[in-house]
């Protein structure tokens, strides 16, 4: 469904991200991790049109999507939560919510603010505004709001740092439910138990080039991981 | 643009005011009358506008423009939106700004206080642009009516500008706060309003107009917003009473005293008026406090939730090798 293809990012002279290739498939949830600093948001940037590419391509169902606006990939079915949280702070998280139903024109605002609030467990929270949430409820309200758009292709940028035990646990099993319903996921997480639990596949970036890729059991064992994450071989 | 010769032909271009069947608006009475009207129907478009789909949608725009392009906003729309619609307001006040009308007046130093003003009320609230305009009257008046003045007014809207550091939001919702019990309390609102009528139809036979405003400005900033407590709430009965009894007796001095007649100098009028606002104000927050407000966190203290302890500071000292 998305493929990302030999993607290149340079920050003048500092190359970001270096000819990466992921591919996220309907029905899996691909995991993206990599140690700090690796490119892994800027990869998230890049997708979404945030960033430019300096070079590859990027194709969604087939069209080539490298260069276009990104408001226009969101309406193709291309969605995103942020690391450093995005929330339109002075709406209340239902607004936040419903100004994403708004503009995806899928059947009705109101009833899917509703529905998706209680799929993420904080309908209680609808009324309030969203600048004055703790970390973790704010992060479910950016899964909420990208689930809102109506995405084929959700990018998920560390939903689970600030949740607590059991609400990454639930988190997780709604991801599994979405992937079962045809979504297609990128997961960017440094909960690796969570990944390994819930990923199809793992793509490891460090540095701006994926290192490994394959099934999580696999590339947990790949020595050139291992030395990613611990600095031995 | 409008120093351009075909727009302001002798610098000077007389604009007729609207003509309606009815009202006079070359009078200066109906024409108040008629902008406060016009104001009104445009801050409730306004309102509405806000709580509309487009509204949703600009706020998210002014809150993550980053979030909004990923959702799919068209952010070039949606700013073309906001300014034409600003426009059109800006274009519809120009229009009814009747009278004669000159180049100077659009010089772009003029447009920095309305500006700096407006935000000082509160970009994000309608009744900021009342507050921002009316305190840019004020200001005029102040000039106009003190002419040993006119250094500070010239830089009055820069020295209010400063309190925008602390209180980046503006003025308008902190001055909303104590009235927004009122709203939620229907006998106190009945009272409110009921009590500006009886002040309203003693003008005239009873009270001079000074009298009246000033009566006016005291019942809504200092006697309304403590109603909801002295009509109900958690505090004891003796407390309500004296408050009762307080601002009964600021009422009769307000109202009482022939404001006109006493100060003869619309400079002193003007300064006791300014004077009574504040008084007003701060015995309205003050007087009875039945809803706590929140505590507004200061930008100086965040991250910070005590003071340190002289071991901590003798740590920083040692750390930083004994700079300080």
């Amino acid at each position: 469904m998305l493929e990302v293809d030999g993607v290149t990012v340079r920050f003048g002279g500092v190359v970001a991200v270096d000819g990466a290739s992921i591919e996220a498939r309907s029905g899996e949830i691909t995991g993206l991790i990599g140690p700090n600093g690796a490119g892994k948001t800027t990869l998230f940037n890049v997708i979404t049109g945030v960033q430019p590419a300096a070079g590859g391509t990027i194709r969604l169902d087939g069209t080539d999507i490298t260069k276009l606006a990104t408001h226009r990939r969101a309406k193709m079915g291309m969605s995103r939560t942020f690391q450093r949280l995005e929330l339109f702070w002075t709406l209340t998280v239902a607004d936040n919510v419903r100004v994403a139903a708004e503009l995806a024109r899928h059947g009705d605002p109101t009833a899917l603010t509703e529905e998706l609030l209680d799929r993420v467990g904080i309908s209680h929270l609808a009324a309030e505004p969203s600048g004055s949430l703790p970390t973790g409820s704010a992060r479910l309200v950016e899964v909420a709001r990208a689930l809102a758009s109506t995405p084929r292709v959700l990018l998920l940028d560390e939903p689970a740092s600030g949740l607590n035990e059991s609400e990454t646990v639930a988190l997780g099993a709604l991801l599994r439910q979405l992937v079962a319903d045809g979504l297609a996921v990128v997961l960017v997480e440094h909960d690796m138990s969570l990944v390994m639990d819930i990923c199809d596949h793992v793509s490891v970036l460090d540095l701006g080039r994926i290192i490994a890729s394959g099934p999580p059991a696999e590339v947990r064992t790949q020595p050139a991981v291992i030395e990613a994450y611990l600095g031995v071989a | 643009m409008f120093n351009q010769a075909n727009v302001f032909r002798n610098g000077v271009v007389e604009v007729p005011a609207l003509d309606l069947p009815g009202l006079d608006l070359t009078q200066p009475g109906q024409k108040l009358v008629f902008l406060a009207v016009a104001f009104s129907v445009l801050a409730l478009c306004v309102v509405a506008l806000r709580r509309s789909r487009l509204g949703r949608r600009m706020v998210a725009m002014k809150d993550s423009p980053l979030a909004g392009a990923t959702m799919g906003m068209n952010l070039t729309a949606t700013k073309l939106a906001a300014f034409s619609i600003s426009a059109a307001i800006a274009s519809l006040a120009g229009a009814l700004n009747a009278g004669k009308v000159t180049a100077d007046q659009f010089a772009w130093e003029n447009s920095l206080p309305l500006v700096l003003l407006t935000v000082v009320g509160g970009v994000a609230a309608v009744s900021g642009a009342l507050f921002g305009g009316a305190l840019l009257g004020l200001n005029t008046l102040l000039a106009a009516a003190i002419p040993t003045l006119s250094n500070l007014t010239k830089v009055l809207p820069g020295i209010v500008g400063i309190s925008l550091g602390r209180n980046p939001d503006g003025a308008v919702p902190q001055i909303e706060e104590p009235f927004a019990p009122v709203g939620r309390h229907l006998p106190s609102l009945v009272i409110a309003i009921a009590g500006a009528i009886v002040l309203r139809l003693l003008t005239g036979p009873v009270l001079s107009n000074w009298s009246f405003t000033v009566g006016l400005i005291v019942w809504v900033l200092a006697v309304v917003p403590n109603l909801p407590g002295i009509l109900s709430g958690e505090v004891p009965v003796a407390r309500r009473v004296t408050v009762a009894v307080g601002l009964a007796a600021a009422m009769l001095l307000a109202a009482g005293i022939d404001w006109g007649t006493v100060l003869n100098a619309t400079g002193w009028r003007l300064l006791v008026a300014i004077l009574i606002v504040a008084g007003a104000g701060l015995t309205g927050r003050s007087a009875l406090d039945a809803t706590p407000r929140a505590p507004r966190e200061s930008p100086d203290m965040i991250g910070i939730d005590r003071d340190f302890s002289p071991a901590e500071i003798a740590e920083v000292d040692r750390v930083l090798g004994g700079v300080r």
